[in-house]
């Protein structure tokens, strides 16, 4: 086909012309930004924490403080009520930690033993011996806590209360307790190689040799402090009851809610408590990632309506065009051009006008993301991303454009006898 | 001109009853526009509003850089610093008497219950503060009021509850005087609030807590150190050891759990304040503390929500896109507009050639397309009310703070979207009007 009419005619009509790139360079501008905005919150939320969390509830107890001030009586109260969660049908596991999946960010600070490195900021996550069980984390190396393990920690390791101090705060006596780390937190610290029996120090000057490595542990609420994937994990519970007493509980494959509505019926008949004791693990993923599925979700429908909009107004368009000039297509019927010559003419026209607004719309979504980027830290905007939006455009402008095509395919040449 | 205003609007009632296929997909178009920008553009406003607007210059957040020497705070945020205080420095800078107003806050969870009841008690949200907490954010009392300094001093057994509690222990009369017990000690009941679900908790915002409601039990800082009251908030962090071992050797280190807020009357008064953080800074260099550069901040309440992502920077992304989209359905109308005009050419001709001038005929069809637009932005608000019911919907179970009305539809909004669709119906309308009114007189008149 030969395009310099076609090129002529465009620039006889310029407002129209002008018009139609305008939509499609506009659409390409937002759309491109909403799309690589959808994007980056699916991968965002697509982060996995290490283990199927898919059958998991976390929860807490609300310890009643007020009768059970004295920390003895306290932990009999929790492992009693812990063991009776524990018999709740349903349960297949159950760990006492304080462990909350998506939004744990207790944190310490830590460096190789007996050197003078710099200390940095790790995550701290304490459970009994059910947990790795529990959670269904996989050792690398080594073994998990045993009971007598946990057990004697309880209370002493950790508790500020029984720590006699130096006047520089360090511990009399450093405890010399036994820690599993993640890989990637060993490999930070001693490099690459075994790590079974080497040993850390923690800011208050206490060791601890490594007995077990977990191979791949995600923490994101530690992203602040760049620790996500630097966690030590430690015997029992860890610190005091002061916060209530945590749990983490694996249901029977794909009967989390279940379990989580039946403690939750559980607690209702024992605390006089509006809300919910355990949420499970989903729950949880759903609250850490609200904004980012708030925003893919709207963004996606707003891409969506962009793409409708656009189509009508391609269409609107190119029909008020075939309108305007049936008497030229009736001309052109008459001196010979077939229904298709003309159906493909007035296409390859729509092609040629969304090519040029979908280039000065690469030109608009560029600056308009480095708006968003550095304004509200949005998404960038890959090549990628703008190649696929305006390929998707050109199509739905080319399809938009169809309806109108075919109608001035059958405009009669008879239409260029009348009105001269 | 006023006197054609009632012809122009019956012609176009009369154009719109004559294409009705091509008047509805305008105002559909524009209704989807304006529901759409109305819609994002209403959550952005629910988080950026100002929320306490008598107040929000003269409030100030009050943080000092007490860090580890060796580096900074691990605060993923632009300012690097630590967003809370220790109670090692707020001891001290609570004594200025520069501030009008000030105080300390923190967030904790304690158990309540009425004093007639023999139960263990409900945890509930509470907040510790100071007897100027009340007067500086303007919260609402129902009955009674809130403490005294005095009361603060003295850490007097005296309690402010909300609404919630007031009708779960009292039935909602006035319990002022009446007792509860809070962690197994009897308080006296000094004040109720009255419903109060700002959309943002203002007072304190930071870790994304903004929108989880405000506290149930509102008790003495007084009583932080008597009951070894901890933090249940999110973010308080330390570093180095403490000196001594139980609560107060936490208290006495370098722990940052405190929020400072000061209100402060003008910018003499912020530079003193200023200069006195400075001061206190130094003279704890001195002592081994401060040993990173000096840095103390006293931010413009509304600067601090913005820096703790009040509102978070994707809803104010949407926001842009939203409207955005509002101007790509106010072009993409363009050619639906274009065509109606162009149907009825040679009507115009005849009114041209009667002796209308190109002015008369531009505000026939303005007048069209505004009435047009304004039917569908009162659409579009009815549209975009109705989603924003939907997402607050969705904000009670999928966000934190279970609630079902942060999101609002504020006065000012709806205005917007009126505004917006005439803004709206003028872009849109701009190209046809001016087409359509150049037409030669008398030039589709030949063509009959």
């Amino acid at each position: 086909m030969d395009l310099l009419p076609i090129l002529y005619a465009l620039s006889t009509n310029k407002p129209r012309f002008v018009l139609t790139a305008g939509i499609v360079a506009i659409s390409l501008a937002i759309g491109g930004n909403c799309v690589a905005l959808v994007l980056d919150a699916r991968e965002k939320m697509s982060v996995k924490l290490g283990f199927d969390d898919t059958d998991l509830v976390v929860g807490v107890l609300p310890v009643p403080k007020t009768s059970l001030r004295d920390s003895m009586k306290r932990d009999v109260w929790i492992r009693n009520e812990l063991e009776e969660l524990r018999s709740l049908p349903g349960v297949r596991s159950l760990s006492e930690s304080i462990y909350v999946l998506w939004n744990h960010g207790a944190t310490s600070e830590i460096r190789a033993a007996d050197t003078t490195d710099e200390l940095f900021r790790i995550g701290l996550i304490g459970g009994d011996e059910f947990f790795l069980d529990t959670v269904g984390l996989e050792l690398d190396e080594g073994r998990w806590f045993t009971h007598d393990e946990v057990e004697q920690a309880k209370g002493v390791l950790y508790s500020d209360e029984t720590r006699a101090r130096l006047p520089n705060g360090k511990a009399r006596e450093p405890g010399a307790h036994m820690v599993v780390i993640t890989r990637a937190l060993g490999q930070r610290l001693f490099g690459d190689g075994p790590l079974l029996g080497k040993r850390i120090e923690d800011q208050d000057g206490d060791v601890g040799t490594i007995i077990g490595v977990v191979r791949d542990f995600y923490n994101p609420a530690l992203e602040f402090a760049h620790a996500e994937r630097y966690t030590r994990f430690l015997t029992g519970y860890g610190h005091n009851y002061a916060r209530g007493g945590g749990f983490i509980a694996r249901a029977e494959p794909g009967k989390a809610d279940e379990l989580a509505q039946r403690i939750n019926e559980w607690a209702n008949t024992r605390y006089d408590q509006s809300g919910r004791l355990v949420r499970t693990a989903v729950e949880m993923h759903d609250l850490y990632f609200g904004p980012q599925r708030m925003l893919a979700g709207l963004m996606t429908f707003l891409v969506f309506l962009l793409l409708f909009i656009t189509s009508l107004g391609i269409a609107g368009i190119t029909s008020f065009s075939i309108t305007e000039r049936a008497r030229h297509i009736g001309i052109r019927r008459a001196l010979g051009a077939t229904p298709n010559d003309i159906s493909a003419y007035f296409l390859t026209e729509t092609g040629i006008i969304t090519f040029v607004g979908l280039v000065v719309g690469a030109g608009l979504a560029v600056p308009l993301n480095m708006d968003l980027v550095k304004f509200y830290d949005a998404a960038k905007l890959s090549p990628t991303i703008l190649a696929g939006c305006a390929m998707l455009l050109f199509l739905v402008s080319l399809g938009a454009a169809f309806p109108a095509a075919l109608r001035a395919s059958k405009v009669s040449p008879a239409i260029a006898t009348r009105n001269v | 001109m006023i006197d054609m205003l009632g012809y122009y609007l019956f012609l176009a009632w009369k154009s719109i009853r004559r294409t009705p296929g091509n008047s509805l997909v305008v105002i559909a178009g524009i209704a989807l526009g304006i529901a759409v920008a109305t819609l994002f553009s209403a959550i952005y406003y629910s988080y950026a509003k100002d929320p306490i607007p008598e107040k929000s210059s003269v409030l100030y957040y009050v943080r000092m850089d007490n860090w580890d020497p060796a580096k900074p705070h691990p605060d993923g945020g632009s300012s690097r610093m630590p967003p809370y205080m220790s109670y090692l420095d707020v001891r001290e800078i609570i004594k200025s008497k520069i501030p009008v107003l000030q105080t300390a806050a923190y967030r904790s969870a304690l158990h309540i219950s009425a004093a007639t009841e023999n139960t263990r008690g409900r945890l509930d949200w509470t907040r510790l503060c100071h007897a100027d907490f009340f007067a500086m954010f303007g919260l609402p009392f129902r009955y009674g009021s809130g403490w005294t300094r005095e009361a603060d001093e003295k850490a007097e057994p005296v309690v402010v509850i909300d609404d919630f509690l007031n009708q779960r222990f009292f039935k909602g009369e006035n319990s002022v005087g009446r007792t509860v017990r809070i962690e197994g000690r009897d308080f006296r009941v000094i004040g109720v609030l009255a419903p109060f679900r700002p959309s943002i908790r203002y007072y304190d915002a930071a870790y994304g807590s903004a929108t989880v409601p405000p506290e149930r039990i509102f008790l003495s800082i007084g009583h932080m150190i008597p009951m070894e009251i901890g933090i249940a908030g999110a973010g308080a962090m330390g570093w180095g050891s403490p000196n001594k071992p139980g609560f107060m050797g936490r208290l006495e280190s370098e722990w940052n759990f405190l929020q400072m807020w000061v209100e402060l009357p003008g910018p003499a008064e912020v530079a003193a304040y200023k200069g006195f953080l400075d001061a206190h800074a130094l003279e704890q260099r001195r002592l081994g503390r401060f040993q990173r550069p000096l840095d103390n901040r006293v931010t413009p309440m509304r600067e601090f929500l913005r820096e703790q992502n009040v509102p978070p920077p994707e809803v104010a992304a949407m926001a842009v896109a939203a409207n955005l989209f509002l101007a790509a359905c106010a072009l993409s109308l363009m050619g639906l507009l274009l065509s109606r005009f162009l149907a009825r050419a040679d009507e115009i001709d005849v009114r041209r050639a009667l002796g209308a001038r190109r002015l008369d005929v531009f505000l026939q069809h303005f007048v069209e397309c505004e009435i047009v637009a304004l039917v569908g932005g009162l659409l579009g608000l009815g549209i975009a009310s109705v989603s924003l019911w939907l997402v607050n919907g969705w904000y009670k179970t999928h966000m934190w703070g279970n609630r079902d009305d942060v999101l609002r539809m504020d006065p000012a909004m709806a205005a917007f979207a009126l505004l917006a669709s005439i803004l709206a119906g003028l872009l849109a309308s701009a190209y046809p009007t001016l087409r359509i009114c150049r037409l030669a007189p008398a030039s589709n008149l030949k063509l009959q």
